[in-house]
């Protein structure tokens, strides 16, 4: 896939601007506090319907203004598709696909796979669990809505059970919730562990390429009672089921004692290991950085693969973070016919004859 | 500055509590009802005052009423071994207008949520087992929304009312009648599928 025109009117410090990018590589130059990250992220709202930057929906509406709006055009799919964002100062969201509003940003968007790549990224293996599952849990809601709606879902009930036990609810109030978690929790856990288990297939020889000769592990910690099995090897809905049902029971008196749902995949968690040692504890910065660039190098393949999409790729601000051989692996991607859009400080950091095919734009304060 | 009048001040200002309608809407039916005559404006006033006077819930099923029971619920003819249950009164309008239901209703009145301080006992719940335990009552069919707050209420309604010796049923949910199977999404084919039932 590949985006041919972006179109923001008064988004976040961007009063109005139409970007024509390079099919291949578009380069966004300036300095700091320019708006550069803000381009990125209205690509991937348009695209994906959701910002790495997690802000309230009308933090994006430039200041003074009564709304704000985004326009990603793409072509790769016939006849080209374009979708449209408009965020009120109130929040309020209009989607539109090709000019027709759509109910929801789950029907304008997912025509274009995006993986996005920032300086938080480079933090996954030590940073908290939660980002290492918000990061499965993104690439899988691009892979299919159903995984994203279950995903919701379940957390709700996470939500709903935890007010319950707050409030020191009798186990019959509590009991369709249980059923709830286990019903959800069960097979948002099973997707995961399968969605996992497709991006390690990947990311193991990945890594081991960049690393030159050494092995990674991915280990999938759960807090559903399925215990430590490998996850290449598959685990059934089923089996997943009797387990949280198990767990449950046991951790029943804790729960109430904390007053929050202690067991289900809002817990789980991803474990690296480098020749075997744990990489949390013992990994060097260069190879927690290896690993969340093979982990999205991976990203790339598994879209892919299970798209039948070349997704595009967005770099916010990586390459300063970045050694030589590990930038060239990610440029690497830009001659495989994957479209590429980096913010960047400096093009220094790219090989001139890249830069000559490239689209270099100048982002200044209040452009 | 004030830009209107206190009376027309007033008026948006009542009007804008209403769900759905935003300073745009309020000005539009401020202004529509300021054009028309005083008749029609007294009608309107009328009608509000007269249907907050008149409606009641309906002693038996909790729908709105103007007497003690509802139409449905005075009505010799609907199956009274048939119960439906749904989550508003608006459900009931909804499901009268398949014409496929010749049973009763009972409005619990909401849907279990925890975070917004909505138990069992916040609903008519206890009026609906007190029903049931009655006797008369053959199947129940839950017809909460199909949202996590529907389900889980249509759940634990499950759990009481199955003792009682009734049969307990809930509405599918899936595909759209008429539609093409390739153009639904994907969630509600995925519901669909996982709701699938053997054919005879």
């Amino acid at each position: 896939m590949h985006i041919t025109r972006i179109n923001l009117t008064n988004y976040r410090n961007i009063r109005s601007w139409v970007v024509e990018p390079h099919r291949s590589l578009t380069v966004f130059l300036g300095p700091n506090a320019a708006g550069k990250t803000n381009t990125i992220e209205a690509i991937q709202v348009a695209c994906t319907g959701t910002s790495f930057r997690k802000p309230a929906w009308s933090e994006l509406v430039q200041w003074g203004e009564p709304a704000s709006q985004i326009t990603v055009e793409a072509d790769g799919e016939t006849p080209g598709v374009s979708t449209t964002l408009v965020v009120g100062v109130d929040g309020q969201r209009v989607w539109k696909l090709n000019g027709v509003k759509k109910r929801s940003a789950a029907a304008a968007t997912r025509f274009v796979p995006v993986v996005v790549f920032t300086p938080d990224d480079l933090a996954m293996v030590k940073g908290p669990a939660e980002q290492r599952r918000s990061n499965l849990d993104a690439l899988g809601e691009q892979l299919s809505p159903v995984y994203g709606a279950l995903r919701r879902d379940y957390m709700r009930v996470v939500r709903q059970r935890n007010a319950l036990l707050r409030e020191e609810a009798t186990p019959t109030e509590l009991e369709p919730w249980d059923v709830q978690v286990i019903t959800l929790g069960a097979r948002l856990h099973t997707h995961r562990r399968r969605l996992l288990s497709r991006v390690a297939g990947y990311l193991t020889p990945t890594y081991h390429e960049l690393s030159k000769g050494e092995s990674l592990g991915i280990r999938m910690v759960d807090r559903c009672g399925v215990g430590e099995t490998p996850i290449d090897k598959e685990v059934s809905n089923d089996v997943v089921v009797e387990r949280l049902r198990r767990e449950l029971a046991r951790r029943m008196s804790d729960e109430h004692l904390r007053k929050v749902t202690l067991v289900g995949p809002h817990r789980d968690d991803i474990e690296f290991t480098i020749n075997g040692a744990e990489a949390r504890p013992f990994a060097s910065q260069g190879q927690q950085r290896t690993i969340a660039l093979a982990w999205k190098l991976a990203e790339v393949r598994v879209v892919n693969t299970v798209l039948m999409k070349t997704p595009v790729l967005l770099l916010d601000d990586v390459m300063s973070e970045l050694d030589q051989d590990r930038r060239a692996a990610l440029t690497g991607l830009i001659q495989q016919d994957i479209q590429t859009f980096v913010t960047t400080t400096n093009t220094g950091y790219f090989d001139p004859e890249l830069l000559d095919q490239a689209t270099v734009l100048k982002v200044g304060l209040g452009s | 500055m004030a830009f209107y009048a206190p009376p027309i001040a007033r008026l948006l200002e009542e009007l804008e509590r209403l769900p759905g309608i935003g300073p745009k809407s309020a000005q539009r039916l401020a202004y529509h009802i300021l054009r028309g005559d005083a008749e029609s404006a007294a009608r309107l006033a009328e009608a509000i005052v007269e249907v907050k006077r008149s409606i009641r819930f309906c002693e038996r099923c909790f729908n709105f009423a103007e007497g003690e029971l509802c139409d449905i619920c005075a009505d010799p003819t609907r199956d009274p071994a048939m119960l439906c249950v749904v989550e508003e009164p608006r459900d009931v309008v909804a499901v009268e207008r398949t014409g496929e239901f010749r049973g009763t209703y009972h409005v619990l009145q909401g849907a279990i949520s925890p975070i917004d301080g909505i138990g069992p006992d916040q609903l008519r719940v206890r009026e609906l087992v007190d029903r049931v335990g009655r006797g008369g009552i053959v199947e129940a069919i839950i017809a909460t929304d199909p949202d996590i707050e529907g389900e889980t209420t249509a759940l634990y309604l499950a759990r009481l009312l199955k003792p009682l010796g009734v049969r307990v049923t809930r509405i599918a949910s899936g595909l759209p009648v008429g539609g093409d199977l390739e153009y639904a999404d994907e969630v509600t084919l995925g519901k669909a599928l996982e709701a699938r039932r053997e054919m005879e």
